[in-house]
């Protein structure tokens, strides 16, 4: 099986082409604003590299944020165009479940952090469980525990807290806290967990699509496509919206409508998180 | 030649399947109207979410409709600016794409030249086939070279003389707010929505028709309300930003009619304004309508004067309107009004076409593809690009 994997969530973006057991190609790169430059130059470099056409892809894997909005729709927009076009299999995966991957050795709770802008994190906690195959491969299995979190590094901590209490496992290993972080962030979270937990260095959370099209394989095996008609980003923030003074009508009876739009826009698929 | 064309540049996403730049195979277009009408103009990130969500049903349309595969098609574009850079990226991304995967030509489309190509669209079933050489010379219902292209949008106020494909002269632009931004903002004002244009129209339109029908002049509804021009005289150049403070007091002043100005004496076009929108509070309460014809026309009066204008001077054979606001039926009125005595072509494209389309877009790419231009995949998203002006 051919698979490529995409993922141009943040200002570090990769790029893997891989077979179930063989790297064929791989790109992490740091991509800063450009990533719908450098994304498809890449893919094109990979297949002429290996002589492979797109069209001999068997399927294609996507990180689906959270993360830079734009970003995660760069790699969103090739991937859904890439599927559509070549009608190949779609996975999407979260953008926090790929960094947990990278760690999935560790035997105690993961919690994959991205930054969020104005001092937020995105972040979520995972299990890993080592598993042995068939072929005597031993096979890391990954599970999210509880929701996706927004929000400060000290209600990160809170939040960990009663994540702890309610982990399917007892909890025998500290927490390792792994992906991109300002050293503020590692600051107070270092700081907050008092000796309880540990954080992956920078260069070790860089994230990789090879580990991503790993992901994506688990769930191609365990029958989990992805429509890419209907596939879109994790944002888990809704967009900033301020309202203008000066966007109020003087006059007419147009004003109810474009004052009162809070609640008709909770129901709006636009804004959905 | 069929090519695909992808818009993505602002709040609409569409998909067309276009031959030879003029004959329509499909045309669709996905419009968010709805959503940004409630924050009184497009928000940008909610514009791309949007965009991501439905561009790839709507290019899948586009092929259903026009009954397209991916073997009929000859080449795919899409637009890569101007416009918000988060809705470009989503369209130029899916565009290039395409493109590699399925081993088409690709050709990124400034969205500004792709609205002076909606005049070569046609409401007609397309000829057979034509060779690319032919389809590239002038055709019956071509725009006649040179041209004065009035381009009129939410962002665009610009007379263009064009001598031939590609080849673009500024002769004037708005110094402040475009005509379509003047619209919206006024539209705001007056609570009728937006977009500014339509309903600025539509309130017009009942003003205009109740004088007729109280057997009083239209002329006479448009200038009841009569607002300053900037005519800019010796130059192609406008400015929308002054009636639109006028319009803006005006409608203050019948709002408050008791309101006093605080920082000191206020100036004399001030008080002209308050007091006319005192008289029209007095009188009951300030017709939305009427100020609606009268601020419209102080827009078309303008844009149609200074257009004629140019066409003389530079003895052009037609005169072509791109971009939204050549959707208004009484600015089209007016052209022809200004332009028939002299013989001179008037053209528009059709109300869909006005609007931003993919359609336009294919038709542009069309008539450079048949150049010879090619992008490449590393063609970025230029958020600020203009039309290519010669120096």
């Amino acid at each position: 099986m051919l698979l490529l994997a995409l993922d141009t969530s943040t200002r570090f973006a990769s790029v893997a082409l891989c077979s179930e057991n063989e790297l064929l190609g791989e790109y992490t790169w740091y991509a800063e604003n450009n990533h719908s430059v450098d994304l498809l130059e890449r893919i094109q470099a990979m297949t002429v590299e290996r002589q492979l056409s797109l069209q001999q892809l068997d399927a294609v894997a996507v990180a689906t944020g959270p993360g830079s909005f734009n970003g995660v729709r760069v790699a969103l927009a090739a991937a859904k165009a890439l599927a559509f076009s070549l009608q190949k299999p779609l996975v999407g995966v979260g953008t926090l479940d790929v960094i947990a991957a990278q760690q999935q050795q560790w035997r105690g709770p993961i919690c994959a952090v991205l930054e969020a802008g104005r001092t937020e994190l995105y972040a979520a906690c995972y299990l890993s469980r080592e598993q042995g195959s068939a072929e005597a491969e031993v096979v890391y299995r990954q599970q999210r525990v509880g929701e996706y979190f927004l929000g400060t590094p000290e209600h990160l901590l809170e939040h960990l807290k009663t994540q702890l209490a309610d982990w399917p496992v007892p909890v025998s290993e500290p927490v390792l806290f792994c992906g991109e972080m300002k050293p503020v962030s590692r600051q107070a979270l270092q700081q907050g967990m008092a000796g309880q937990g540990w954080i992956r260095d920078g260069l070790l959370s860089t994230r990789h699509a090879s580990v991503l099209a790993q992901l994506a394989m688990q769930r191609l095996q365990d029958g989990h496509t992805d429509d890419p008609l209907l596939l879109e980003p994790l944002y888990l923030r809704r967009p900033s919206i301020t309202k203008s003074t000066r966007k109020q009508p003087l006059l007419g009876a147009g004003s109810q409508q474009a004052i009162d739009h809070d609640t008709k826009e909770r129901e709006q698929g636009a804004l959905r998180h | 030649m069929l090519v695909l064309g992808i818009e993505s540049s602002c709040d609409e996403t569409g998909a067309a399947v276009v031959r030879d730049g003029r004959y329509l195979l499909s045309n669709v277009v996905a419009s968010q109207i709805e959503i940004h009408n409630r924050y009184g103009g497009v928000v940008p990130e909610v514009a791309s979410r949007q965009q991501i969500a439905a561009i790839i049903p709507v290019v899948e349309t586009a092929l259903a409709q026009a009954s397209c595969s991916w073997d009929d098609l000859d080449a795919i574009s899409a637009t890569y600016g101007p416009g918000l850079a988060g809705s470009l990226l989503v369209g130029l991304t899916v565009g290039k794409t395409l493109a590699l995967a399925r081993n088409k030509p690709f050709l990124g489309v400034n969205h500004l030249e792709a609205h002076l190509y909606a005049n070569w669209l046609r409401d007609e079933p397309a000829p057979a086939e034509d060779a690319v050489e032919a389809a590239l010379r002038e055709q019956p219902g071509d725009p006649l070279f040179p041209l004065i292209c009035l381009v009129i949008s939410g962002a665009h106020s610009e007379i263009v003389l064009v001598r031939e494909h590609g080849d673009y002269q500024l002769l004037g632009r708005t110094r402040d707010d475009a005509a379509g931004e003047a619209l919206d903002k006024v539209s705001r004002v007056l609570g009728l929505g937006y977009p500014g244009g339509p309903a600025i129209q539509r309130m017009a339109q009942q003003a205009e028709d109740a004088y007729v029908e109280q057997k009083k002049s239209v002329k006479k509804a448009r200038n009841v309300y009569r607002l300053p021009r900037a005519w800019l005289r010796g130059t192609y150049d406008f400015s929308f930003s002054g009636v639109k403070t006028a319009m803006l007091h005006l409608a203050e002043g019948a709002t408050d009619a008791t309101r006093t100005h605080e920082e000191g004496k206020p100036s004399t076009q001030y008080t002209r304004y308050t007091r006319m929108g005192e008289q029209a509070a007095q009188a009951g309460a300030p017709d939305v309508a009427l100020l609606a014809s009268g601020f419209q026309e102080a827009i078309v009066d303008v844009l149609a004067v200074k257009t004629r204008m140019a066409a003389q001077e530079y003895q052009v054979k037609q005169v072509i309107l791109a971009g939204g606001v050549a959707a208004n039926l009484s600015l089209r009125a007016r052209m022809r009004q200004e332009l028939q005595p002299l013989g001179i072509r008037l053209s528009y494209p059709s109300i869909d076409f006005c609007t931003d389309n993919a359609a336009m877009i294919a038709s542009a790419a069309f008539f450079h593809l048949s150049l010879g231009e090619r992008h490449g995949m590393e063609l970025d998203v230029q958020p600020g690009l203009s039309l290519p002006f010669r120096k």
